[in-house]
């Protein structure tokens, strides 16, 4: 039984089929069609609705997701919000009526998705903090716009912040907290598993019939929407609490596979900035609050964004099965194109590195555009300089092979030499003798030499301090 | 509630113009209630239609079994070719957009068929059970094969004036580029959509996101061998068009007009956005290639451009797209003597289609690109360049002989250079870049 809050309400659904999308089960089943369809593959952002969800605190918070990629599952205990929810019989929400007096729609289409965007990330700010034009941009990256309304759309974010009101009145906030704590926390059906506990997963995993895995879905929902095909049996990972875990011992962190890249980026804001940066240009806001290490990695897509940051980092990476846990390097763990080591009845548990002590961390990602865009190169170096010699250099690199790679010969290469001695065309000649990249619609193989090469040049001579300015 | 119409009753003489007036749907728009096609209830028994694609850009179809289609889970009827009723080519202006393939395949992802089913998912998948057998030719992609293949949608034409040749050939500089200019998606935020309901009286009611309501409607008539007047289409508003609900909503309207008809149910058809992508034409490709003559400080004596247009498989608009960047390819200056020659060339793609600006923008690229050229050619500000070969105040016309006044031209560019204090701030810029040991952008 799926149990959720929606307009203050307990809601419950006896089985829903596990590949059925959250956007289909509102708009086919509940017959409710404020959230669009724009794209059914998590680029638009037409079909944002939030979802809220206690944290560790008991406070309610909320995130978006693209419910055309989300399993309707996903709504177990949790509270649903979409565009039409926010307004009250007489009155429209602030940022509604922002939205009205800012001229801030045109045809229309995209803005329920816009709407709950800005919803969600007025409700995560302090009463009465107007969000930055960054901040508000954004929040509303993962929403596509084709009337070229982003100057208005903006303004009426911080607009709608000036009169910020909570979503729920004090009462009614009570009431779905009681609401959200009554309903239990794990989910057990015929075709839809939210385990809790590695344990539960593992008598899950034991028990007898075919299932596949998901985590945030961000990936594997696209074989639903874009190659139509069913997912009879599914275990979602996202309630495993011992997957969602951040820990750190001495120096060494250990981040769990399903650690969605919005939790990453709070983390590393703090620990290591560099990650943070690169985590606001993966996918999106709705993106990131479903999309998960563990998923990034066990794609084992050669343009997937963490795999080369990782790499450089040097991580190990420990997987878990019903029978055990095992670790191993990560660069081990990509064997071929979309190829990893990992065995049926075995999950990505998580993936440890060591905190940088004199190195530094430099990533770069090259695609073509700032928001929500698939990498055509990723390039990641964890550095060490001293007095003008490279003492140590791992890479991490993206897009230039079948798999994410360490790329061991060109750090050979480079350690133990001083900075002073590469320029551009050297470079290019170490790079070009151990890649072999493709030529594809994202990049050409000579470009992603090239890039490689550029980036490789200005993360030494930056991290070696040559040039000032 | 908010009265966001209220400001109509200002109290300036020149109500309501000038005043912020809310859009008359944006209510409706913040709160999710404004209605578009996929957001329509559906009569009971509605069916749902899918397209089954070509998968080859150019060639024969030598056979097309549609039994495993036909027996999918749900079909309650399938539609191809040699079912069509009536009229079978949609071409707004000139043929060349059949509804569905007959034999002669002339894109990848074409239309080659059409499935009904209960639901979109079981039309959808059944859609892609359809055996074909093609004749494989090796298709057209660029529009160099185009030329090489000398293969058009329309006739060449040109805009001329004076002798431009002439000219030339005593210029004191004559300089040669070209530039290339890409396609473009609309990517409406709602896709092609429409719903087709048999009338009582042996009609059809329409409900389409279009941008050409009477278009569709006539051909809706023609190809259900209809009257205008039988055929009633309703757009209540779209989700985004920009030229690509323009004719390319057509077709869609037609297929299920022509399914709602055949099996006598409400039937719906809505692209899901890859079919969308794949079986609607988009902005025009151009190459654009000039030879201008100038004078030593950069003004123009004459010139000869030809734009390629890649018009993709078929007519459709290209004639009057291609004549548009023609039209602007002068955009802000004076060709004392031109030569202006548009192609359009065919390639075995989707059709190319109006799309904002409609082959303006292409056209002033082209244009610009050729004064940035003559700038760095001459060694000269780029602004320079242009401010010299602005319009006149009096005495010029353009490449198809319209006088033109640039008096105007000339104060507001004046204007910007001020406001914007290009002058001080280019400087500053060359400075500082003067100072870099680094390249940094550009």
């Amino acid at each position: 039984m799926i149990q959720y809050v929606h307009r203050n309400k307990r809601v419950s659904e006896a089985d829903l089929p596990a590949d059925l999308t959250l956007l289909d089960y509102l708009r086919n089943s509940l017959g409710l069609s404020a959230t669009k369809e724009g794209c059914a593959s998590g680029d638009c952002g037409a079909c944002t609705v939030a979802l809220g969800a206690l944290d560790e605190s008991g406070q309610l918070v909320y995130q978006s997701v693209n419910s055309c990629i989300c399993p309707a599952t996903e709504l177990h205990a949790r509270e649903l919000v979409t565009a039409a929810d926010l307004h009250g019989a007489g009155s429209l929400h602030p940022v509604q009526s922002a939205f009205v007096e800012q001229h801030a729609s045109q045809c229309g289409f995209c803005t329920p998705g816009f709407i709950v965007s800005a919803f969600t990330l007025l409700e995560g700010l302090p009463e009465g903090e107007i969000p930055t034009e960054e901040q508000a941009s954004q929040a509303v990256a993962g929403n596509l716009c084709r009337c070229t309304g982003y100057g208005p759309i903006i303004k009426a974010v911080q607009t709608a912040a000036q009169e910020k009101s909570s979503y729920h009145s004090q009462t009614d906030k009570q009431q779905v907290l009681e609401l959200l704590r009554q309903i239990e926390p794990g989910l057990s059906s015929t075709a839809f598993a939210l385990p809790e506990s590695l344990d539960a997963l593992a008598e899950l995993m034991l028990e007898e019939g075919s299932f596949e895995i998901i985590a945030g879905g961000t990936d594997l929902m696209l074989e639903v929407t874009q190659r139509l095909q069913s997912k009879p049996r599914l275990i979602g990972l996202s309630r495993i609490v011992e997957l969602l875990k951040i820990e750190r011992q001495g120096q060494r962190v250990s981040v769990g596979a399903g650690v969605s890249f919005s939790q990453l980026h709070a983390w590393a804001a703090v620990h290591l900035p560099p990650l943070a940066e690169l985590l606001l240009h993966i996918g999106s806001d709705q993106i990131r609050n479903r999309g998960t290490l563990g998923g990034n990695l066990g794609t084992a897509s050669p343009i997937g964004d963490l795999p080369p940051v990782l790499l450089a980092l040097d991580a190990q990476i420990r997987l878990w099965s019903p029978n055990g846990v095992r670790e191993l390097p990560l660069a081990e763990f990509f064997v071929g194109y979309r190829k990893t080591l990992i065995h049926k009845n075995e999950i990505i548990h998580s993936v440890s590195f060591e905190l940088l002590q004199s190195e530094e961390l430099i990533i770069e990602k090259v695609s073509k555009r700032r928001e929500d865009d698939i990498s055509a190169l990723l390039f990641a170096a964890c550095i060490g300089i001293n007095a003008g010699t490279i003492e140590s250099i791992k890479l991490g690199l993206g897009g230039v092979a079948a798999v994410p790679t360490a790329a061991p010969e060109i750090s050979a290469a480079l350690v133990g030499t001083a900075v002073d001695t590469w320029d551009m065309a050297a470079l290019r000649q170490l790079v070009g003798l151990h890649l072999q990249p493709m030529s594809d619609l994202r990049a050409s193989a000579e470009y992603r030499l090239h890039c490689t090469s550029a980036l490789l040049l200005d993360a030494i001579t930056r991290v070696g301090g040559k040039y000032e300015n | 509630m908010k009265t966001e119409t209220a400001n109509i009753n200002s109290s300036t003489s020149t109500a309501p113009v000038g005043d912020s007036i809310a859009h008359e749907s944006a209510r409706m728009h913040v709160t999710g209630q404004a209605r578009y096609i996929d957001d329509l209830e559906l009569p009971k028994g509605a069916l749902f239609a899918a397209v089954g694609q070509t998968t080859i850009a150019r060639g024969r179809v030598l056979s097309l079994d549609l039994s495993a289609v036909q027996s999918a889970p749900g079909v309650e009827g399938v539609l191809r070719f040699a079912d069509l009723p009536a009229l079978t080519d949609v071409g707004p202006v000139f043929a060349g957009d059949p509804l569905l393939v007959d034999t002669e395949v002339k894109f990848h992802g074409q239309a080659l068929f059409l499935v009904a089913a209960r639901t979109e998912l079981e039309a959808r998948k059944a859609a892609l059970l359809a055996r074909v057998e093609y004749e494989v030719e090796a298709p057209i992609l660029t529009i160099t094969a185009a030329r090489e293949a000398q293969a058009r949608v329309r006739p060449v034409h040109a805009l001329l004036k004076g002798d431009p040749e002439a000219v030339l050939s005593r210029a004191g500089r004559v300089i040669s580029g070209q530039i290339s200019i890409g396609g473009q998606e609309h990517l409406y935020l709602e896709g092609q959509a429409a719903v087709a309901l048999p009338t009582e009286d042996g009609g059809l009611q329409v409900f389409c996101s279009t941008q050409h309501p009477s278009e569709v409607q006539h051909l809706v008539a023609k190809v259900c061998a209809l009257e205008f007047n039988e055929v009633c289409v309703e757009v209540r508003r779209m989700g985004g068009g920009f030229g690509g609900k323009e004719t390319q909503a057509a077709p869609w309207a037609c297929l299920a007009s022509v399914m709602a008809k055949r099996l006598n149910r409400a039937v719906k058809l809505r692209l899901p956005r890859s079919q969308d992508m794949t079986l609607t034409g988009k902005r025009h490709p151009f190459e654009a290639r000039y030879t201008v003559g100038v004078s030593e400080d950069g003004r123009i004596e004459a010139v000869t451009a030809t734009l390629d247009g890649d018009c993709g498989c078929s007519p459709d608009l290209s004639d009057a797209i291609v004549d548009r960047a023609m039209f602007h390819f002068d955009n802000a200056y004076h060709l004392p003597a031109a030569r202006i020659v548009g192609e359009r060339w065919r390639t075995d793609k989707v059709s190319n289609t109006a799309f904002r600006g409609f082959g303006g923008p292409q056209g002033m690229l082209a244009g610009e690109a050729m004064l940035q050229q003559i700038a760095r050619e001459l060694g000269q500000d780029p602004l320079d360049t242009r401010l010299i070969n602005l319009y006149p105040k009096s005495g010029a016309s353009t490449p198809y002989h319209q006088p033109v006044d640039g008096e105007q031209l000339q104060r507001m560019m004046k204007r910007l250079e001020e406001s914007s204090a290009y002058r001080a701030r280019r400087s500053e810029i060359a400075r500082d870049n003067a100072a870099q040991k680094r390249v940094l952008r550009g």
